[in-house]
């Protein structure tokens, strides 16, 4: 079948595409001319392209349909965290008082040591509003460019890969993570770029 | 995950309708999907894409739903075709009639439309769909080859019977 053609489907399909090498088209351009039937399929392609394009056009924009979606994943998250919530017992409670004497330990000491009364450190719960996107990379992008785009936006990875491939990565300041979007938007090695 | 939604429902819900022919069972299809991407994110691998991989979790989702219908019978798609060609200057004037020409890709098994589908209108290469469709990327070469010699097939009988 195909292996006797000049050219393979995907040929085909690029030269459809307008995305063949100027040295392919040129070439199919010179066989279509001297064999019709390479034409009349060239030429079908093409129309059930544009057939296909035109059926799907007038379509609803799929933000109705995320909705309902987005419905369903909070009605699913929610009955997932209702049986595995754990029941808070008294070692619980003693672990927690235990740890916040150590971190006001920790911070007087902090405080002390540096003579200021602008303490030098600053605890989870003080850490503010977090500033995280979600980033998508295109498929094989090196770990040496993605370590690299990272770390020119001074984002910091905190999960990741998770969903469908994407890293979750925290910024210092919303004026960051403004920077690190746009720079993120503006990468090739980017595919999808999203707050959180 | 909206996001990621936007970006990609529309080619979901094409791909899905260009084997399920009814509007509303796509969009609970693409619906299903997506409610799959997002329990299964987890286990993505990057060694294809996210349109790929959405694409085949797609196309799992709409082979079950058509075996629980049982309404088309899942055969592999016949792909011995006549050796005789169709004349070409009557398929060059047919393949112009948009209406006539989704006729024919109508016409095609469920795994062909699928294929001209993916290749025709989400551009995507014989390899990227032979890991939609899971299947050898031969074989996906033959689908769209015999599914073009179908439509033009199609095409000169239709312009017969006029």
């Amino acid at each position: 079948m195909e292996e006797s053609r000049p050219f393979t489907e995907d040929d085909l399909l690029a030269y459809m595409r307008g995305t063949a090498s100027a040295d392919l088209s040129q070439r199919i351009d010179a066989a279509q001319a001297a064999d019709p039937s390479l034409r009349a399929e060239i030429v079908t392609m093409i129309g059930v392209r544009d057939a296909l394009r035109d059926e799907d056009a007038g379509n609803p924009p799929a933000d109705f349909a995320w909705r309902k979606l987005q419905a369903a994943i909070e009605k699913e998250a929610a009955a997932e965290q209702r049986p595995g919530q754990p029941r808070t017992g008294w070692w619980q409670v003693a672990a927690v008082l235990l740890g916040l004497a150590v971190l006001g330990q920790g911070a007087y000491i902090s405080t002390i040591s540096t003579g200021s009364n602008d303490p030098s450190y600053r605890t989870a719960s003080q850490s503010g509003q977090e500033h995280v996107l979600a980033i998508g990379f295109a498929p094989g992008t090196d770990i040496a460019d993605i370590s690299a785009l990272l770390r020119q936006a001074n984002a910091r990875v905190i999960d990741g890969p998770g969903a469908s491939g994407l890293y979750r990565v925290t910024l210092a300041s919303e004026g960051d993570q403004t920077a690190a979007r746009e720079l993120f938007e503006a990468s090739t090695l980017v595919e999808v770029v999203a707050d959180e | 995950m909206r996001e990621l939604y936007l970006a990609h429902a529309d080619a979901v819900r094409r791909f899905v309708r260009s084997r399920v022919r009814d509007d509303f069972e796509a969009a609970d299809i693409v619906h299903d999907t997506m409610l799959a991407v997002w329990r299964n994110a987890s286990g993505f691998q990057q060694r294809a894409s996210v349109r790929t991989w959405i694409l085949s979790i797609a196309r799992n989702k709409t082979l079950d739903h058509i075996r629980k219908q049982s309404r088309v019978k899942l055969a592999e798609p016949d792909e011995t075709i006549p050796d005789d060609d169709p004349s070409a200057e009557t398929v060059i004037g047919a393949a112009q009639d948009a209406a006539r020409v989704r006729a024919c890709v109508d016409e095609l098994s469920e795994a062909h439309r699928a294929a001209v589908h993916l290749a025709f209108f989400e551009d995507m290469t014989c390899a990227e769909i032979a890991e939609v469709e899971q299947v050898p990327a031969g074989t996906i070469k033959t689908r769209i080859y015999h599914a073009k010699k179908l439509i033009m097939r199609c095409l000169e009988r239709c312009i017969r019977k006029d």
